[in-house]
């Protein structure tokens, strides 16, 4: 079954006061995500990517296109709500409550029935380093102890899907491990994360489907490690009497050979490019300009 | 029914601990001191004691319901915590209904700590009880009922606090001012009348939206014990919670609609 399913959604804003100009936000996307699947979601700034969560989350109006989150419509059916997580960009939270007092009525209100709520909280609250700020206001904490309270929060109502937007803003590298970790965790038990970060090298490690979106579109879709099959994992330039070659091998074993064989038949070897990972292939295709991809 | 009380609640201790929160409460030391200073002031006058009771409850508790509801919205939507409570399985209604019931939660903490306060030193100064207060009490709450619904309907339709300050005070002070202004402008040369305009516009507004709001009050001094005052007491108490409950419909109604505008 399809955790998520966005059929080519499409947002536009609007800029100016009297002569209304519109902001294409959302061209048309379209993606699918698997139960138990995490999905990452990388694009430079401004490419649409909290556009989309709003959207998907019914937080502000779509243009056109359609949301799914397991074959049903969010706007027809509120109580989805209950197998839905979500951590925002930047942690918007009740600066006056007390950290205890925000994960209990949180956890509350998604209608976690757990007797044991009390003691989950508490083991949140000291996996993230904040059993010192339990009974502290919001308003004192930092922002990175904030962001770790909503994490806290959404890793304890164990949603069916987790929305993440930027999760390891503002996190020390302890912080990131944990997350990373209880993502992990999750998709142990199945559960399908939506991880929207700039951070490339985690996606790449968690993600076994990413999509790329740029100006609204997304120019790719795919598994991290296609990059690599597609690519090569090695690119070889080489030259035969003045003449210029390039080859792209897939492994170390193909690469000695080919090494082997191109100094056996006189060539000359000009340079070896090492595996192309994702974050390589994130700023080439940053890099060009419209219409190239 | 069991989220609206949750909500309530801690709304209710949110709005408690914030700055405006703490200012309702130290309002009520100023109106303690009030009742201090009236032991060695007004020892004989009943009625000037009622009526300095009442007009302090009633600009107090107003007050907290203009600015306090209109907070209750508008911080939310500011903050952009309105996010949490949207991607909830919650229900818009309830949302609305929760802070309207935590808004005036608030109120009645507030008129009950008045009622005590007001009772204890007027009969330590009177030696008697004053019934008649209690119905002002009592008809400042259901104004403070509806005042707060009118606010939420109109901050769920201009979801920043300062338009809707602005508004609400903009709507009840307006034909006030027009009024006035028609009546003074052969009494005043052209620069009087520019700088009284100036200063209408800078300060009266606020002076223009209270004396309306209080209007919906019963003072003490009208309050009567005959069969035709609690009669038309009754019709006032039912009109005022019809329209309570239409403006809070209306609320419930544009916070449906608008919700997906205040994140832009």
């Amino acid at each position: 079954m399809k955790a998520i399913r966005i059929e080519n959604l499409k947002k536009t804003y609007k800029s100016g006061f009297f002569n209304k100009r519109k902001i294409f936000a959302l061209k048309g996307i379209s993606f699918e995500i698997e139960e138990g699947e995490i999905f990452g979601f990388l694009g430079p700034n401004g490419s649409g990517k909290t556009t989309t969560i709003l959207s998907m989350l019914n937080l502000i109006k779509k243009d056109s296109g359609k949301v799914l989150f397991f074959e049903k419509e969010l706007e027809k059916d509120y109580k989805l709500f209950k197998y839905i997580g979500y951590v925002p960009e930047d942690p918007y939270l009740y600066n006056n409550l007390k950290v205890f007092e925000f994960l209990y009525l949180s956890s509350k209100l998604s209608e976690i029935k757990e007797n044991n709520l009390k003691e989950k909280i508490d083991y949140y609250l000291d996996l993230f380093e904040l059993n010192q700020k339990k009974e502290a206001l919001i308003k004192n904490l930092s922002k990175g102890q904030k962001q770790r309270v909503l994490l806290s929060l959404n890793f304890l109502i164990e949603p069916k899907i987790l929305i993440l937007d930027e999760p390891f803003r503002g996190l020390d590298p302890l912080g990131i491990k944990n997350v990373r970790e209880e993502i992990k965790k999750l998709k142990e038990k199945g559960k399908t994360v939506f991880l929207s970060s700039h951070i490339i090298s985690e996606v790449e490690q968690l993600c076994k489907k990413v999509a790329i979106i740029k100006d609204g579109l997304l120019i790719w879709e795919g598994n991290p490690k296609e990059i690599t099959k597609s690519f090569g994992a090695f690119k070889i330039f080489y030259k035969f009497k003045e003449e210029r070659f390039e080859k792209n091998v897939n492994n170390q074993e193909e690469l000695i050979n080919l090494l082997n064989e191109i100094n056996l038949k006189g060539g000359e070897i000009v340079e070896v490019l090492k595996e192309k990972s994702l974050e390589d292939y994130f700023i080439e295709k940053m890099e060009k300009k419209d219409g190239e991809n | 029914m069991e989220k609206i009380k949750l909500l309530s609640f801690y709304f209710y201790k949110n709005f408690i601990r914030s700055k405006s929160g703490k200012a309702i409460f130290f309002s009520i030391s100023v109106f303690i001191l009030f009742f201090f200073l009236s032991i060695f002031a007004i020892k004989e006058a009943e009625r000037e004691f009622l009526n300095t009771a009442y007009e302090l409850t009633a600009s107090v508790i107003l007050l907290v319901a203009t600015i306090g509801s209109c907070d209750f919205l508008c911080s939310e939507i500011k903050e952009k915590t309105i996010q949490l409570l949207l991607t909830k399985p919650i229900r818009e209604k309830d949302i609305i209904i929760s802070k309207w019931i935590a808004i005036n939660l608030i109120i009645l903490t507030a008129i009950i700590l008045y009622f005590f306060v007001f009772h204890i030193f007027g009969f330590f100064i009177f030696k008697r009880y004053f019934p008649s207060m209690d119905i002002t009490f009592l008809t400042i709450f259901i104004s403070s009922l509806l005042i707060s619904s009118f606010t939420f309907f109109l901050t769920t339709l201009f979801p920043t606090i300062a338009t809707a300050i602005f508004i609400i005070i903009f709507g009840t002070g307006l034909t006030k001012l027009i009024l006035n202004s028609l009546f003074d402008i052969k009494t005043y040369n052209i620069f009087g009348l520019i700088s009284k305009k100036i200063l209408i516009y800078l300060f009266y507004f606020l002076f223009y939206l209270f004396p309306s709001y209080s209007n919906l009050i019963i003072k003490p001094a009208e309050i009567s014990w005959s069969k035709t005052f609690w009669l038309n007491y009754v019709k006032y108490l039912i009109y005022g919670i019809l329209i309570t409950i239409f403006y809070l419909l209306a609320s419930i109604y544009i916070f449906k609609i608008k919700r997906k505008s205040y994140l832009k």
